[in-house]
């Protein structure tokens, strides 16, 4: 009786023992896989600095007096320019892709960092708001990262 | 239905043009400017929509001129732009509906406290929040003020007023159309300080219509 209350003992340490030692094997292994994934990580991150991505605006224009696509180009090139600042135009490219001016639907195309799209239909929501810049305001209508799904509202024909 | 409960329009033919223009469909403007020339144009005018037009009535009130405010909610839908402590407490606790405008005047007198108040107040209370002002700011490129502290306040009060359901009514207070701000516009400015579509929809559309509901029950 002895010897088997010996026996239990001794197989519930090697147990606890084993349990502990398991503990210390896999936080020990998750932390090396950690390391080598971040190093790994950094590796192939520093061939590609930012994500850079693309994005269609359709907008309507409401413009005070009449303009050709140079002229609206023009415009909206340097409202959103002077808005955004120099600090951020060498991170977004801006382009009027395409303008219609019966209806005054046209497209503009953003380049760069994913945030400059939030900033450039803040800067398009705002931008009349200067004096200086001119006498358009535009409406967003729809944002897409492709062109054909603003198709049918760029070609609608009523304002 | 989104609601942009106050235009501070002076011209007829801007008013109307923007009824043209914009998606909303509750639009609100001032008292005397509805009187002078809306009463004439609006039966002719036919925009192919319907919209509701609330009579409002924006006011700067301090201690001494805060009861003139409280009386003329009887008949509009006021605003009440508090410039000191006391009038501001004072709005919280009437028992009447009302908004409380928040402006880059009044912004240090509408903080957490005030929204505590408002929780406690025996009827309804709203935040106003008049956006033209602040963008304004920021185009003008104001140097003596911080944007982007009076920002990020605008953000705190307006998060610490939805969480504690306190109405949050946001207007564009523009003064012309030239310098208005849509509704699409307005979403925009909301989205880029860092509200959520279910915040947003709460605030363009739900908060003012029932402030213009408790404001006809009253």
């Amino acid at each position: 009786m002895d010897l088997y209350n010996v026996l239990i003992w001794i197989a519930l340490t090697m147990s606890i023992l084993s349990i502990a030692i398991i503990i210390l094997t896999v936080s020990r292994v998750y932390r090396n896989i950690e390391l080598l994934v971040s190093e790994l990580g950094i590796s192939i991150l520093t061939h590609k600095r930012y994500r850079r991505v693309k994005r269609y605006i359709l907008v309507k224009f409401l413009c005070f007096d009449n303009n050709d696509y140079k002229t609206l180009s023009n415009y909206v090139k340097n409202s959103i320019y002077s808005l955004l600042g120099p600090v951020l135009r060498h991170r977004c490219s801006i382009e009027v892709i395409s303008y219609r001016p019966n209806t005054g639907r046209a497209i503009i195309r953003v380049r760069g960092e994913a945030i400059c799209v939030t900033y450039t239909l803040l800067a398009l929501s705002i931008q009349h708001l200067k004096h200086t810049l001119g006498s358009c305001i535009a409406v967003p209508i729809r944002t897409s990262g492709l062109i054909s799904r603003l198709r049918n509202r760029y070609l609608k024909t009523s304002r | 239905m989104q609601a942009n409960l106050y235009l501070a329009y002076t011209k007829c033919e801007d008013f109307i043009q923007h009824l043209k223009i914009d998606t909303c469909s509750i639009l609100g403007v001032d008292q005397d400017f509805l009187d002078q020339c809306l009463q004439n144009m609006l039966p002719t005018l036919d925009l192919g929509k319907n919209f509701i037009v609330v009579p409002r009535k924006i006011l700067f009130v301090d201690s001494n001129s805060v009861e003139n405010c409280i009386n003329s909610s009887k008949r509009l839908a006021v605003g009440c732009i508090p410039l000191d402590i006391a009038s501001a407490r004072r709005l919280a606790k009437v028992r009447r509906v009302l908004s409380v405008v928040m402006t880059p005047k009044s912004i240090r007198y509408v903080d957490e406290q005030q929204i505590n108040f408002m929780v406690q107040s025996p009827s309804r209370k709203y935040v106003e929040i008049h956006l033209h002002p602040f963008i304004a700011e920021v185009v003008e490129e104001v140097l003596s003020v911080d944007i982007e502290k009076e920002f990020y306040f605008l953000g705190e009060i307006i998060d610490r007023a939805l969480k504690k359901d306190v109405g949050v009514v946001i207007s564009s207070a523009s003064p012309s159309l030239r310098e208005t701000l849509l509704i699409t516009h307005i979403d925009l400015i909301l989205f880029a300080i860092g509200f959520s579509k279910r915040e947003r929809r709460l605030m363009l559309e739900l908060y003012p219509r029932e402030f213009v509901y408790n404001w006809l029950k009253q």
